[in-house]
């Protein structure tokens, strides 16, 4: 259902379908252009279901020059286009508002270079995210960011919404670990930022580029850097009657001076289907369990754990289990990462995933207000999430078939995300602002703020050729709600 | 030298001074003045002192807002407080304010195990050109609402805007610190990092200094440090961790360095040493001082080149080199003195700079020379 509004073209588009075809195709190659409608119904949206708008056509590009070609093609023609990586972000960040190229990058899937001596690797964008973990193992090194969505998710859109993961509690988001990258910008021009030696002079206009939704170019190659993989890993399960009893003791592990590498919170819903799908014997009867895990070097570990475990206990934790080998501890992993994957045994036909931030001591208060938006407005929530970065992820179950639900999950969602503003956080941790969360950014921030955005925007994007309509409101410092993305319904799925 | 006392006051100077097409010169802690170009148009400086104190600090989720003039000492003294701290090396703290912290991207030894402000400040607000203050970020440990302007004013060497608040994340104070000194030839110093690369322990620190740099450095110490011979390099080994951990990783890497071409290896209770390593990078003396960043693996080859009279001192496994000297060594981004290597992103920043600062208002010169 196209529930999103295309703005009307700035200037109507003044180039001929049969000729951006050709040209595509003349940069490269037959082989690597869709252009049918049926081949491009995937790309009209992203893992945020509800926006959606079909490309005129999809290009897979091979190499940097491909991407050049590509770009200068599109100026020349006046039309927009935008990139893509594997199309699993959850706030619309690949739809192609108003249409035009949809530059897709999963052809550029080479891992060019490892240095373990200098711990770096070059990957090109379209590197999946667990493909350059694979590659690494043999070297005891691995790539830290580690989404849930590991598995399809390229290391370019990971730079594009500065991902985090269960890890990056302790080893820091994407931007931690982006030592440079490869851009082509929007008039078509290359730029290398960064690299792969420490303390470029000038602007760390990488720290920029990581995290701009692809609203400053195409990212075309990335240096990340690469991380010893711990000695040792404790990993805990906390069992808990209460939320309340949950998210105290993630307070008080982190209020007690120990950063674990990771401290996932699952609730009674989440864990029913996630136990069905993997059997993995969580117990059911629980309100919340907790996956409590610390890393490093041996020596020491055991007693951080052993506090870990104090804590949990005092706060009434019925039992602390254990991961006593590295295949429990995968297979917990696993239940984790695949959870979004399990939702549709919960028997509604849709959900939408949302994503906001608190403080982290705040934790109790916000599940306490997802619980009873979740009653006021007769939906079906689950929680799992980064609990120890204060990053909820409530997932909304309804029926898409009844206009009333889905405007329950609309205002509840909003609602929500407001709360996570009162309580002085954000209203996305790691999904990035697309074109679901504009209309929030004037709450987040004053005019001033998203005027100077724009600006910084203008240096990369003048024309918002690439990628237009996203992250900024539109009018940039005005507080108008964005005029093009009418939601009416919210997203349904994830695509993973 | 103008000393706004609160924002507004610093807004209306940004305004009066742009309007007089002049140039602002913000001050901090006046300590690193001569890192970069010299100014290239009349102007005011703005001391930022007055725009001082602890805004927010919840300790039991390991952020603090400040305002920028705030000393780092004053900062590291709160976090104290709660047994936190900042884990970045900054050089005369008592004096340096954190937001000249951020304007040249401070770090010293510790940047190994912690990483540098870009992993810390996830929270600013700035003063523009246009004489507003503006925001990015927030103050929570993961945010990606809007564009992370944190970043671009990390290492801006105050050339857009006025750094007036930060929001950083925090750590826990480590239980215990150790380190472990050695010394060695050049001939064999590119073996003995090689190894000190691939051990099992995990150092915070890894600095490699030449005999220059080691008289001078452990002077500025205080604490002279028994090493049996005057080495041609020395090499020192943090490491701060859990008191079991920090045990083990010195034992371990004294087990590692038995066959290695090192001499005189010793053990030390703290890492200490980082502060006076951080001091040195602004020693007052020192007429030209470099930095010269290489790749890990080509740094031995790298020092070893460079001439043996000058004070030689490096982030051994970051591959950042300090030279001081008469001149600068060829590659050097600067620091102080002239001539600077120049990225390849040079022109996309020029032009960032304009767009963002567009009658060059905020250090003009500093940066780019014009
Ligand atoms: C089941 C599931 C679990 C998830 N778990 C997490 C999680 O734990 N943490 C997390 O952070 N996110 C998570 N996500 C969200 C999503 O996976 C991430 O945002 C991911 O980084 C997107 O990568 P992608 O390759 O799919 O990018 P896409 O969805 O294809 O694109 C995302 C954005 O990046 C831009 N982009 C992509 N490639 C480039 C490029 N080369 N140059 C410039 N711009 C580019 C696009 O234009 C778009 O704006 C999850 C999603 C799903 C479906």
């Amino acid at each position: 259902m196209n529930t999103l509004t295309p703005p009307a073209p700035t200037a109507a588009p003044g180039f001929s379908h049969v000729a951006l075809v050709a040209r595509m195709k003349a940069v490269v190659g037959n082989d690597n252009v869709l252009t049918a409608a049926a081949d491009m119904a995937a790309y009209e949206c992203d893992g945020f279901t509800i926006a959606k708008t079909k490309p005129n056509v999809v290009v897979f590009p091979t190499s940097t020059e491909h991407i050049v070609g590509i770009v200068k093609a599109c100026n020349e023609l006046g039309v927009s286009f935008l990139a893509r990586g594997a199309g699993t972000s959850l706030a619309g960040g690949c739809v192609l508002v108003g249409g035009g190229v949809m530059i897709a990058l999963a052809r550029m899937k080479r891992i060019l270079e490892v240095n373990v001596r200098d711990r770096y690797a070059v990957v090109e964008p379209g590197v999946v995210n667990v493909w350059l973990t694979n590659a690494l193992k043999p070297h005891g090194l691995h790539y830290a960011p580690d989404p849930s969505s590991q598995g399809a998710c390229t290391i370019g859109g990971n730079v594009a919404t500065n991902s985090g993961g269960p890890h990056t509690l302790k080893y820091g988001v994407t931007v931690n670990h982006i030592l440079g990258v490869e851009l082509v910008l929007p008039d078509g021009r290359v730029v290398i930022c960064g690299g792969p030696t420490e303390d470029t002079p000038g602007y760390d206009l990488t720290g920029a580029i990581v995290g701009s939704e692809g609203t400053f170019g195409v990212v075309s190659k990335v240096w990340v850097r690469l991380t010893k993989n711990p000695e040792a890993y404790r990993t805990l399960l906390g069992v808990f009657e209460t939320i309340d009893d949950a998210t105290n003791t993630i307070s008080d592990i982190i209020g007690a001076g120990i950063v674990p590498a990771a401290l996932e919170l699952l609730d009674k819903t989440m864990l029913s289907a996630v136990e069905a799908a993997f059997k993995f014997g969580f117990p059911l009867d629980a309100e919340a369990v907790v996956i409590m895990e610390v890393d490093g070097l041996a020596a020491g570990l055991q007693e951080e754990a052993d506090r870990i475990e104090g804590i949990a206990k005092k706060n009434n934790a019925r039992e602390v289990r254990k991961a006593n080998t590295e295949a429990e501890r995968m297979a917990l992993w696993k239940a984790r990462k695949q959870a979004f994957g399990t939702i549709g045994r919960l028997g509604y036909p849709s959900y939408c995933t949302q994503d906001g931030v608190v403080p982290r001591t705040k934790l109790p208060e916000i599940m306490r207000h997802i619980q009873a938006t979740a009653k006021k407005y007769k939906l079906g929530i689950c929680n799992v999430f980064h609990a120890g970065d204060g990053n909820v992820h409530p997932i909304l179950m309804f029926d898409e078939r009844d206009p009333l639900q889905v405007k329950a999950v609309m205002d509840a969602s909003h609602e929500i995300l407001s709360e996570c503003i009162n309580l002085g956080g954000s209203v996305t941790g790691e999904h990035g602002i697309g074109v679901e969360k504009i209309d929030f950014m004037p709450l987040m921030f004053t005019p001033d703020d998203l005027h100077y955005m724009v600006r910084l925007r203008t240096a990369f994007n003048p024309d918002s050729r690439c990628s237009p309509g996203k992250m900024l409101p539109t009018a940039g410092g005005c507080s108008e709600p964005s005029s093009f993305v009418g939601q009416t319904k919210p997203g349904r799925r994830a695509a993973v | 030298m103008e000393l706004p006392a609160n924002v507004a006051d610093l807004c209306a100077l940004v305004s009066q001074t742009r309007a007089a097409k002049h140039g602002l010169y913000p001050v901090g802690g006046r300590t690193t003045l001569d890192i970069g170009l010299p100014p290239s148009k009349p102007g005011v400086a703005c001391d930022t002192t007055a725009i001082a104190g602890v805004i927010d600090y919840p300790a039991r989720d390991m952020t603090i807002t400040v305002r920028a003039g705030t000393t780092v000492a004053a900062v590291q003294a709160e976090l104290a407080k709660e047994g936190q701290w900042l884990p970045v090396d900054v050089a005369s703290p008592e004096k340096a304010t954190l937001g000249g912290a951020v304007a040249i991207n401070a770090s010293g030894p510790r940047r190994l195990g912690y990483g540098t402000l870009r992993d810390y400040v996830i929270g600013i607000s700035f003063v523009t050109d246009d004489g507003v203050e503006v925001k990015a970020g927030g103050r929570v440990v993961k945010n990606v609402a809007g564009y992370d302007l944190m970043k671009l004013q990390i290492g801006a060497l105050g050339t857009l805007g006025v750094v007036t608040q930060l929001t950083l994340k925090v750590k826990p104070k480590p239980e215990a610190a150790g380190s472990v000194v050695f010394g060695c030839d050049s001939a064999s110093l590119g073996a003995v990092l090689d190894i000190v690369a691939s051990s099992k322990t995990r150092p915070v620190a890894v600095e490699l200094l030449n005999q220059t740099a080691w008289r001078v450095g452990e002077a500025a110490d205080g604490r002279r440090r028994p090493l049996a011979s005057e080495q041609e390099w020395t090499v020192f080994v943090g490491f701060e961790e859990k008191f079991a951990a920090v045990r083990w990783q010195v034992s371990t890497l004294l087990d590692e360095l038995k066959s290695a071409p090192v001499r005189d290896a010793a053990e030390f209770p703290d890492t200490a040493f980082c502060a006076a390593l951080t001091a040195l990078q602004l020693r007052p003396e020192s007429r030209c001082i470099g930095k010269v960043c290489v790749l890990p693996s080509k740094l031995a080859e790298t020092v070893t080149n460079l001439p043996a009279n000058t004070i030689l001192h490096a982030h051994a496994l970051s591959g950042v080199i300090w030279s001081h000297g008469e001149t600068l060594p060829e590659g050097a981004t600067v620091r102080r003195g002239a001539g600077a290597s120049q990225p390849p992103a040079w022109e996309l920043m020029r032009h960032v700079k304009k767009t963002l600062d567009t009658d060059n208002v905020f250090n003009p010169g500093r940066m780019f020379a014009d």
